[in-house]
């Protein structure tokens, strides 16, 4: 029963993955590429500042994004699940997934009309006579690219927080504020924690799609905004050099994927299981 | 519980803020595909049709709606027919292998699509398959996958196993079981994880990107006219595919009653 699908995951996801891998130790001439078993194109990417930085910056729009994305979705995904918006839940949550479906490329485009150098919030705004100075730091910068990859990644976030929440039963937080917990403190100490496994993973998704994008910095980011992603995208593309654009982003998957388990470890010394 | 005037009012106009932080961009997109200045910029011009008529009438892009609609009916095709049984086996199973092959089903999810990308690309290189629509339905179907086989196996989770069983006992062939009691419990869960796998598939783009060789989807169109700068079909385009999405996700959700939580 499970032949036609591990099978199709084993030619077309293990298998790559292990060429991509070997690719990573290999070199090129600039036509071809030859496997081999060299650490060259590691050594660039560790002691290049260029690919150290983009790493790092990927890293850290990442998590950001993660954090933001979680912030603002949770307000909306407690007022659903335990809030006083119960009754609206299905509608807003079929708003969130119709956002989640709408093409990725079709929202960057449209941020990119709000928020590029012809935008309209500039437009606006100097039609207000509003000075353009704030807009320039805006346009084609880190900001840009946060603030658009959290409004695509909301959505992402929301779905496992309301699950998490979901599954509270109403009446530990009753119990909790009976025993003299204030609002804040109750849900400080049982809502948060009860939740905590869905804040996990709503980072973990948020964080990795954000990470590991190119398309958004490519798009909105200008020079000084490049992640990670577009230095790997352009050694496939124009600059042919395949073996180091899988060493960065092997480097890229290993630091995410360390990221991630120190958070978890961290979190668990502080006694928040991502299991409950 | 129950919740004072003022915490209703505060949660509702959050609500209402955040998804207007979600769909106040895409709004103005499809504000400016009516307006015949041709630029995503104030003020309005005028209503028009004309950047419609321009898409209709443009080859390369019809040539791209239908690549689209084709990796997306390939892939749907594909993933129904790889993914029904395995999502019977995470379902009905409980053995440490069925948990490592779940794991191993979900790990796409957990991955960038451009590193999928990647290594798609260096798959099909190594071995001297050019790329093509082919290449690019194998990368579809390895990120949609996931979605088919997690939705359709929380279905059939909830499935009372004695039903065919009993069909089974009252003279009816494994075929026949499932052909006439499986079968009509899971197909609108079916349906509607399907169509969600299509409308994925329609707007993907970083996989398309890297597998698809010369080939264009209406994602790739989109990206190439932002990159050339200026182009007035671009907002069309995106509202075209705007309208797909709301009206797939309203059917699944009218047909198929799917769990998201």
């Amino acid at each position: 029963m499970v032949a036609p699908a591990g099978l199709f995951m084993a030619i077309f996801f293990i298998v790559p993955l292990g060429v991509l891998f070997a690719y990573s130790f290999g070199a090129t001439n600039g036509i071809d590429v030859s496997f081999g078993f060299s650490l060259d194109n590691y050594t660039k990417v560790v002691t290049s500042p260029l690919f150290r930085d983009l790493i790092w910056r990927s890293l850290w729009v990442g998590s950001c994004v993660g954090i933001f994305s979680i912030a603002l979705a949770f307000p909306l995904a407690y007022a659903i699940t335990l809030g006083p918006l119960q009754r609206a839940g299905t509608f807003v949550l079929l708003m969130v997934i119709v956002s989640l479906f709408t093409a990725y490329i079709v929202r960057i485009y449209a941020w990119r009309t709000l928020l590029g150098k012809q935008g309209a919030i500039g437009q606006l705004l100097a039609a207000a006579g509003v000075p353009g100075a704030p807009l320039e730091a805006l346009s084609y910068s880190k900001a840009a690219v946060i603030i658009t990859l959290v409004s695509i990644l909301v959505p992402v976030a929301v779905l496992p927080l309301t699950s998490a929440l979901s599954g509270i039963p109403p009446a530990c937080i009753a119990a909790a504020r009976s025993l003299g917990a204030t609002a804040f403190g109750a849900f400080a100490r049982i809502t948060v924690p009860l939740a905590s496994r869905g804040i996990i993973s709503a980072f973990a998704l948020t964080f990795v799609i954000a990470a590991g994008d190119f398309i958004t910095p490519q798009l909105l980011g200008g020079p000084q905004a490049q992640l990670a992603g577009n230095a790997v995208v352009s050694r496939f593309g124009l600059s042919f050099d395949w073996p180091l654009g899988s060493a960065i982003a092997f480097t890229l998957i290993f630091l995410m994927g360390a990221l991630l388990w120190a958070m978890t470890l961290v979190l668990r010394r502080l006694g928040i299981k991502d299991r409950p | 519980m129950t919740y004072g005037r003022t915490s209703i009012i505060a949660f509702t106009a959050y609500t209402c803020v955040l998804l207007a932080f979600l769909f106040a961009p895409i709004a103005v997109v499809v504000l400016f595909s009516f307006d015949s200045k041709g630029i995503a910029a104030f003020p309005f011009q005028g209503p028009t049709l004309s950047w419609y008529q321009a898409v209709i009438a443009d080859p390369i892009i019809r040539k791209a709606a239908l690549n689209s609609v084709i990796v997306a009916a390939g892939t749907t095709l594909a993933c129904i027919l790889i993914g029904t049984s395995a999502a019977f086996v995470i379902a009905r199973t409980r053995s440490p292998s069925t948990t490592a092959f779940a794991g191993l089903m979900a790990l796409p999810l957990l991955l960038p699509h451009l590193l999928l990308g990647i290594a798609l690309l260096s798959f099909f290189n190594s071995i001297g398959i050019g790329l093509s629509l082919w290449t690019a339905i194998i990368g579809h179907v390895l990120i949609t996958l996931p979605f088919l086989v997690f939705t359709l196996s929380a279905r059939i989770a909830g499935i009372d196993p004695q039903l065919s069983e009993a069909a089974a006992t009252l003279g009816a062939s494994p075929a026949k079981a499932f052909a006439t009691v499986t079968l009509p419990l899971i197909r609108s869960a079916m349906i509607g994880a399907a169509l969600l796998v299509v409308a994925w598939s329609l707007d993907e783009f970083s996989v398309s990107f890297l597998t698809i060789g010369s080939s264009n989807t209406l994602p790739i169109i989109i990206w190439g006219q932002m990159r050339a700068g200026v182009s007035p079909t671009v907002n069309a385009i995106s509202a075209l595919m705007v309208l797909a999405t709301i009206l797939l996700v309203c059917v699944v959700h009218r047909l198929a009653d799917l769990k998201f939580r």
